[in-house]
């Protein structure tokens, strides 16, 4: 119980320096928001003065950075807009508006592929581990590295010509600015959905094998071989448990891996999710709008090695007790 | 909006890249020719990837070193081949195809990787060698500084790094060219500075370096001739691993247009302009995509057989 809470203050922790450093960075930068935002107009002092005053610049650093965090702690992000004077132009959104539909359709990118290939390298490692050293497993493992050393852009030009252009099964790339429904979803999903996937199996499946050969090697196994246990509960109920921790906390950091990856799948495929916000926030100079997204991507790293080590506490008790 | 490798620092990237090629030739021989490096690649060779990957890496010397001399075409000059416009299919003047300027492909794909080695061996030395000052100092420092550190590592390590490079080219928008090797080089080094200082530690806990440490020795000179020493192999193959992760960044940043100027061959730029061309000029897209894999995988595989031959645990290594 301790260790937990010492994970979650560190984690707290991470989030709070990783958002303090994001705020320094982007007001040490010279120029705000404002002369941004106006462009050309900013040599109208009165326009500029007047939007500072809008946005809370013209008070003093501390206050300011108090007044975003504690904004961010209930979700806004401030505002993403050019002309404070246009307030009905499209660009005048809530920064959270606008990430909020791009955070949605990352997340389920995210989950998806993440529920489709760590299982499914977990399940490789095993039968490679049960195989060692046979052609099924130099197979398995060397296609998987493949997918690995290819860069991303590439793996996903080839599924797209593959797929889109040659079979036509789905569209290569997305029309439009967000997704409005799951039919939509499923039309565009599929191949970014594999391209992740690829992209993180083979790092998982390596240590799942690796961990498994230690573990069906062990002194433990042996006895319950010994014992008489049939050779499925010696692989499923002794073997697994203690070769599931490292893999898993392995495929938390996969996870955060994959956090770049995303940018290029979803560039590639024009996917409206946080990283091709992220790109076109800075195509667009939206500094404020990109500090959020890393931000977010971020926090999603923190909070997902946090529950990698909640898991494989539960899975191994030997890790509760440990500091 | 971003940094380029602008011609002026591709002239550099260029002159690296040929040091690079020439040192990295003049080491492949030595390690051949020397009696304990010989014996290192014979244990390298016997496991099956460190043969892959030693296999790869002398082709790419190879090609780099000698394949200018044997094309007789320029990467840069446009040739003019009457009716047909561009994409030129592959003959016997041009044996790749000549790209959307009728170039010639093969000169191309030969040169097209000098600035993403250039640049990623600088990142990775800069990488290694800060991660591993600080990682082996930081074991020596007093407890609390080490986990106040510590924390602080984990929080920035927590930002992936291609929003980290994206965010800080454009932050320092003045930064050019080289940008790269010190913005992405930090960020690297956090890594290696967990792997490192993880080893150091149970360096440090060893009777040798407490008698050290009463003899009164300074933390200086038990870093360098008690630490350093013993955590070589550790630095070695994490300074193989990481060039990998780091040509696939450079290949993702330049893939954004982030790195390398329009007319300069680069394997990812090359992967980029003729991605929509993949199906009716294949032969336009497999060459670069090729060379940049075999590349990364025969590093990669180098370093793992090296961990083997060495005999260290890098299966939980995290792949920033």
């Amino acid at each position: 119980m301790s260790r937990l809470l010492s994970r979650l203050i560190s984690a707290l922790f991470a989030a709070w320096l990783v958002a303090t450093l994001v705020f320094v960075a982007v007001s040490a930068r010279p120029g705000d928001l404002c002369t941004t935002m106006l462009d050309r107009e900013v040599a109208d002092i009165q326009k500029l003065v007047d939007c500072r005053a809008i946005h809370g610049l013209d008070k003093p650093f501390l206050t300011q950075y108090f007044n975003w965090l504690s904004g961010m702690l209930v979700g806004d992000f401030g505002r993403e807009l050019r002309d404070p004077v246009k307030a009905e132009s499209r660009r005048n959104r809530n920064v959270s508006d606008v990430i909020a539909p791009a955070l949605d359709a990352t997340l389920r990118l995210g989950l998806i592929s993440a529920m489709i290939a760590i299982p499914l390298a977990m399940i490789l490692g095993i039968a490679s581990a049960l195989m060692r050293n046979r052609w099924s497993d130099l197979a398995i493992s060397t296609t998987l590295i493949m997918f690995m050393t290819i860069p991303e852009f590439a793996i996903a030009t080839i599924l797209q010509g593959i797929f889109a252009e040659w079979l036509g099964w789905t569209p290569a790339v997305f029309f439009g600015s967000k997704i409005s429904n799951s039919s939509q979803f499923w039309m565009i999903a599929p191949l970014p959905i594999a391209c992740l996937s690829l992209l993180m199996m083979a790092h998982i499946q390596r240590l799942m094998r690796s961990s498994m050969i230690d573990a069906l090697n062990s002194d433990f196994a042996r006895t319950a071989r010994l014992n008489g246990i049939p050779r499925w509960r010696i692989i499923l109920l002794h073997c697994l448990p203690s070769a599931l921790p490292p893999t898993i906390s392995l495929s938390a950091l996969t996870v955060g891996y994959l956090l770049s990856g995303v940018t290029v799948i979803e560039s590639v495929f024009n996917y409206p999710g946080l990283g091709r916000l992220l790109l076109n926030s800075l195509y667009d100079q939206q500094t404020y709008l990109a500090a959020a997204v890393v931000l977010i991507l971020a926090l999603m790293y923190i909070a997902i090695n946090f529950v990698a080590d909640v898991i494989s506490m539960f899975v191994d008790p030997r890790q509760r007790g440990a500091a | 909006m971003m940094a380029f490798l602008d011609p002026i620092s591709y002239y550099l990237a260029d002159k690296i890249y040929y040091l690079v090629c020439t040192a990295m030739f003049i080491t492949m021989v030595g390690l051949v020719v020397i009696k304990p490096s010989r014996r290192l690649l014979g244990r390298i060779w016997r496991h099956w990837n460190g043969r892959v990957g030693l296999c790869f890496i002398a082709a790419h010397i190879l090609i780099s070193v000698f394949g200018p001399w044997l094309i007789p075409h320029d990467p840069y000059t446009q040739f003019d081949l009457g009716e047909i416009a561009r994409y030129y299919p592959p003959g016997l003047e041009f044996p790749l195809g000549t790209d959307d300027r009728n170039r010639d492909f093969l000169a191309r794909v030969v040169s097209g990787g000098r600035a993403a080695i250039a640049v990623t061996c600088l990142t990775a030395i800069l990488a290694i060698s800060w991660g591993a000052f600080a990682g082996i100092f930081l074991t020596l420092m007093p407890r609390w500084v080490d986990g106040v550190v510590m924390r602080i590592v984990d929080a920035l390590i927590s930002v992936p790094w291609l929003a980290f490079l994206l965010l800080a080219m454009t932050l320092f928008a003045g930064a050019r060219g080289f940008s790269f090797v010190p913005i992405v080089g930090f960020f690297y080094s956090l890594a290696v500075l967990r792997v490192v200082r993880a080893h150091a530690t149970t360096i440090v806990a060893l009777d040798y370096v407490t008698a050290a440490r009463a003899r009164g020795h300074r933390i200086s000179w038990i870093a360098f001739h008690e630490v350093l020493p013993n955590c070589r192999d550790v630095i070695l193959v994490e300074l193989a691993m990481r060039w990998t992760w780091l040509l696939l960044a450079f290949a993702v940043a330049s893939f954004f247009g982030l790195m390398v100027e329009i007319p300069a061959p680069d394997w990812s730029l090359m992967i980029a302009s003729s991605r929509t061309l993949f199906l009716s000029y294949p032969y336009l897209f497999w060459p670069p995509v090729i060379m940049l894999s075999t590349l990364v995988i025969g590093i990669n595989f180098t370093a793992d057989g090296l961990a083997k031959a060495i005999g260290l645990d890098r299966r939980a290594a995290d792949m920033v």
